[in-house]
């Protein structure tokens, strides 16, 4: 066991200390995870699937925003088109589980084309307004041919129980078994993916792209592959979502749902891999419990945006590991992080005298 | 006339400069050397007021700019003209030059354009071309033009010099000679030899954030033996 | 024909009211790199000003000017109060801190007005014949007011001091406080401003689009397309994007459907950002 001894190597054993922690709370959430919803029954295992889904969701938006810092508020499209796949196959006829889930991660996968362009040929402000654009045109499709995906009105997802390999989504805890293994699998394959050298590299790119650059790294190529990951993630966020609640709409396209997947890992907080699950679980916990949840969901997901930004751009995990190293004196009270989180390189390149001020004001 | 009291500037966790001491006389031109990356660029900027973890003390004539912003400290006298990115490169050069005059509340801004444009005929020339389209020179040389024309108490230049063709450093050293035949004072980081030779009647070494020694220009005689004593020193 | 001449004004019109707001938006993005994602709130709130003042007063034009300045003086402040401790500290903690102002202030719109929409009647009934239709003079009001507005702004920017402080800030901020420009004083200015100008906008078009706690967010879309578009600090870049915009949207609605314009004007838009930052990737970027 880590003990925190006397000064020299107090710094190190607190730091020890903190890992057993985080690996002994990774190890509990799991057990929680797995034994809670079902002894609790009710409609807790819904619930709980819903919070997975969408902690998924936050987890993928993580993965892009808080590791390889490319910041993106247009995931919802990645997520929505999938279920969208889901749906407008399942009301062609395609029942089977598999091809759909094929199909509904192919579709993710082919939005994230779309990102990964952005992310080769942007960056900072430039991709974080493509990517808004993008997710806004993508709202919009829907109403294009509504025929096709039930425009304005949104699509259910036809098939009944084959089309989630006969589970119900709403009774029994079958279903919530099955996302929560779909749901581990992900999060270990990221965790697996970033604790390998590419996933370093990932985050020394993401940390000083200029810097990673000059080591040699290729940095589009990093992004590229992680903007798929992320992708990947989402769709099959978006998946699950099609199957829970068989039924889409032109909601899960856009800014709202983009944004819901933001704020939920940036409370729980990006750096942490049970951040966005927390950040998901405990926001949606407490807008729907205060009972105004479809009223008021603006004004939650604006406040929870200016409480993340002013008081805990780290998330909620976050403020733990700071405080402790606070109070043991590793880190002072006052300080900010080595890197910022949300450095938007244009900002940078004006500093270095790139011509962007064009024309005069 | 112009003073500064132990001087302390951070960066993220870095200790930049750690208890640098100066003064400067009125019509006195004062140069600041060392290698690279020795804090002298950071000393210039704090004194501005454009960093903002610093401590110590700046004072102008008797009044403390310690507590004041940066453009106050404009206002209270104090010129900058940083080593690059000193222009604003959509705006015209003559818009640049007016911006300096602003400063100066209501005077003629014909004189002011006039005095600048006598210090170096090539703005003239290029008076309603956008800043940025100058070469690195002549944005340097319209910096100090719009610094000088000013006529602030104390000018602070970083790196006049650098990049310039000879005939154009001679240009700028003759500027600030005259600068300070008319009572201006200068606080100037460069590097060459003959600048500071003819400019300056003390230099400050620096090195590793603090002032190790204080010469006259013309203890030297080369520029070898001026750079020995920032070279050999902690080597 | 006269389809053509009747979109073409009513791109006009479309066009300088997103130009106000499109350009308040360049006004604060060059001054500070701010993408402020509640501008099309400030649109809003002009819009109810107007509603207010006119169902109390009857008086349009005072609808106007109270809408400039309440909403200018109100809504730039609070923006300087919320961004002022962001300003220092990574760019998307800023954009985040906007997203969420708007979030709430629209979510209190709705809580304070009822979610009912307004309607305003135009101060200027009357219909001038153009051709063979009959266009409202109000519409043609709207057209010189905007073009209006937009002159005095692109002439302060160019010659007032306090519009060359603006630049100066935009272009190179440390050095412009090193010239004794007050800078904290230029923040307070361009948000107001900008503010201001999006609230003129929303309280003019008030007659035409109605009132109701989220008509900002399609102006906000189009206004950050404009913005994008245009360069993002560029005034004279926005007021131009915004008008071709405006006539884009409207001339294309005589074939096609809103949603598909909407979706073409976007897809250009993403092209041309494309286009310019591979142009621009030969600098510094990475």
């Amino acid at each position: 066991m880590a003990t925190a001894t006397t000064t020299p190597t107090t710094a190190r054993g607190t730091t020890r200390w903190l890992r057993r922690l985080r690996e002994a709370a990774l190890i509990v959430a799991l057990v929680v995870l797995a034994l809670y919803p079902p002894l609790a029954g009710g409609f807790v295992p819904q619930q709980a699937t819903g919070y997975l889904i969408y902690g998924l969701l936050a987890f993928s938006v993580a993965l892009i925003v808080g590791y390889a810092r490319l910041f993106n508020i247009g995931i919802g499209a990645t997520f929505g088109a999938s279920a969208y796949a889901v749906a407008i196959l399942s009301q062609h006829g395609v029942h089977d589980p598999l091809p759909l889930l094929v199909a509904s991660i192919g579709a993710g996968l082919a939005m994230s084309v779309v990102f990964a362009i952005y992310a080769v040929v942007a960056s900072g402000i430039e991709y974080l307004m493509l990517t808004f654009l993008t997710t806004m045109a993508m709202w919009r499709v829907p109403s294009l041919a509504p025929e096709l995906t039930g425009g304005d009105n949104g699509l259910i997802v036809k098939g009944g129980l084959k089309v989630s390999f006969g589970l119900s989504p709403l009774f029994g805890t079958g279903f919530y078994y099955f996302t929560l293994g779909v749901v581990v699998a992900c999060v270990l394959l990221c965790w697996y993916v970033l604790a390998s050298q590419a996933g370093k590299a990932v985050r020394a790119i993401g940390r000083n792209p200029q810097r990673a650059a000059a080591m040699g790294y290729h940095v589009n190529q990093y992004r590229v592959a992680l903007t798929f990951l992320a992708g990947f993630v989402a769709a099959v966020a978006g998946w699950l979502f099609a199957l829970q609640r068989s039924f889409v709409s032109e909601d899960l396209l856009g800014l709202t749902n983009s944004l819901n997947g933001l704020v939920y890992a940036l409370v729980g907080g990006v750096d942490y891999l049970l951040g966005p699950f927390a950040g998901a679980t405990g926001f949606r916990y407490l807008t729907e419990t205060l009972g105004r949840y479809s009223t008021q969901s603006g004004l939650y997901i604006g406040l929870a945006l200016l409480v993340v930004v002013y008081l805990m751009p780290d998330g909620v995990l976050g403020l733990l590991p700071t405080l402790i190293r606070r109070l043991s004196g590793l880190a002072p009270f006052r300080g900010r992080r080595q890197t910022p989180l949300y450095s938007l390189s244009p900002a940078t390149a004006r500093e270095q005298g790139r011509p962007s001020a064009e024309g005069q004001g | 006339m112009f003073e500064v009291k132990a001087l302390h500037v951070y960066y993220g966790k870095s200790h930049i400069v750690q208890g640098v001491s100066l003064q400067v006389g009125r019509g006195e031109a004062v140069g600041l050397v060392g290698r690279n990356g020795v804090g002298k660029t950071t000393t210039l900027k704090a004194i501005m007021g454009l960093v903002r973890r610093t401590e110590g003390r700046v004072l102008l004539g008797g009044t403390d700019l310690t507590r004041l912003p940066a453009h106050l400290r404009a206002r209270r006298g104090l010129g900058y003209v940083p080593e690059e990115r000193a222009v604003f490169p959509a705006m015209t050069v003559e818009e640049n030059l007016r911006i300096g005059a602003l400063l100066l509340g209501n005077v003629d801004q014909g004189r002011f354009l006039e005095t600048a444009y006598r210090l170096f005929p090539i703005l003239k020339e290029r008076r309603l071309q956008p800043a940025g389209t100058l070469s690195g020179g002549q944005q340097k040389m319209l910096a100090l033009a719009r610094g000088l024309a000013a006529r602030p108490t104390l000018l602070l230049v970083d790196e006049p010099s650098e990049g310039l063709m000879p005939l154009n450093v001679e240009l700028i050293t003759e500027a600030l000679v005259q600068a300070t035949g008319e009572g201006m004072g200068v606080l100037v980081v460069d590097a060459s030899f003959d600048l500071l030779r003819r400019a300056c009647s003390r230099l400050y070494v620096m090195d590793r954030g603090v002032i190790v020694g204080t010469y006259r220009p013309d203890e030297f005689r080369s520029p070898d033996e001026l750079a020995a004593t920032y070279l050999g020193v902690g080597a | 024909m006269d389809q053509v001449l009747l979109q073409l004004l009513n791109g006009l019109v479309v066009g300088l009211s997103l130009a106000l707001v499109a350009s308040g938006l360049a006004l604060i993005f060059g001054v500070l790199d701010i993408v402020n994602f509640a501008q099309g709130d400030f649109f809003m709130l002009g819009g109810y000003v107007l509603w207010f003042t006119v169902d109390r007063t009857g008086n349009f034009l005072l609808g106007v000017v109270l809408a400039a300045v309440v909403v200018g003086v109100a809504g730039g402040l609070t923006l300087l109060a919320f961004l002022w401790p962001l300003l220092d500290r990574p760019h998307a903690l800023v954009i985040l801190a906007t997203l969420g102002l708007s979030l709430i202030v629209q979510q209190e719109a709705t809580n304070l007005f009822g979610g009912a929409t307004r309607l305003v009647q135009p101060p200027i009934a009357a219909q001038i014949p153009l051709g063979s239709v009959r266009y409202p003079v109000y519409n043609l009001a709207i057209i010189a007011a905007g073009a209006l507005i937009l002159a005095a702004g692109y002439l302060f920017l160019r010659y007032a001091k306090y519009g060359i402080w603006i630049r100066a800030v935009a272009q190179n901020r440390s050095m412009a406080a090193a010239m004794g420009v007050p800078v904290p004083r230029v923040y307070a200015l361009a948000f107001i401003a900008s503010a201001a100008l999006a609230a003129v906008a929303g309280s003019l078009l008030a007659p035409i689009v109605a009132v109701y706690p989220t008509v900002g967010n399609d102006v906000i879309l189009n206004a950050f397309i404009i913005v994008v578009a245009g360069g993002m600090g560029n005034f004279r870049g926005a007021a131009v994007v915004s008008i071709l915009l405006g006539e884009v949207q409207a001339l294309g609605s005589i074939h096609l459907r809103p949603v598909t314009v909407q979706i073409i004007a976007l897809g250009l838009v993403i092209l041309l950002l494309i286009v310019r930052s591979r142009r621009q990737s030969a600098l510094v970027r990475l």
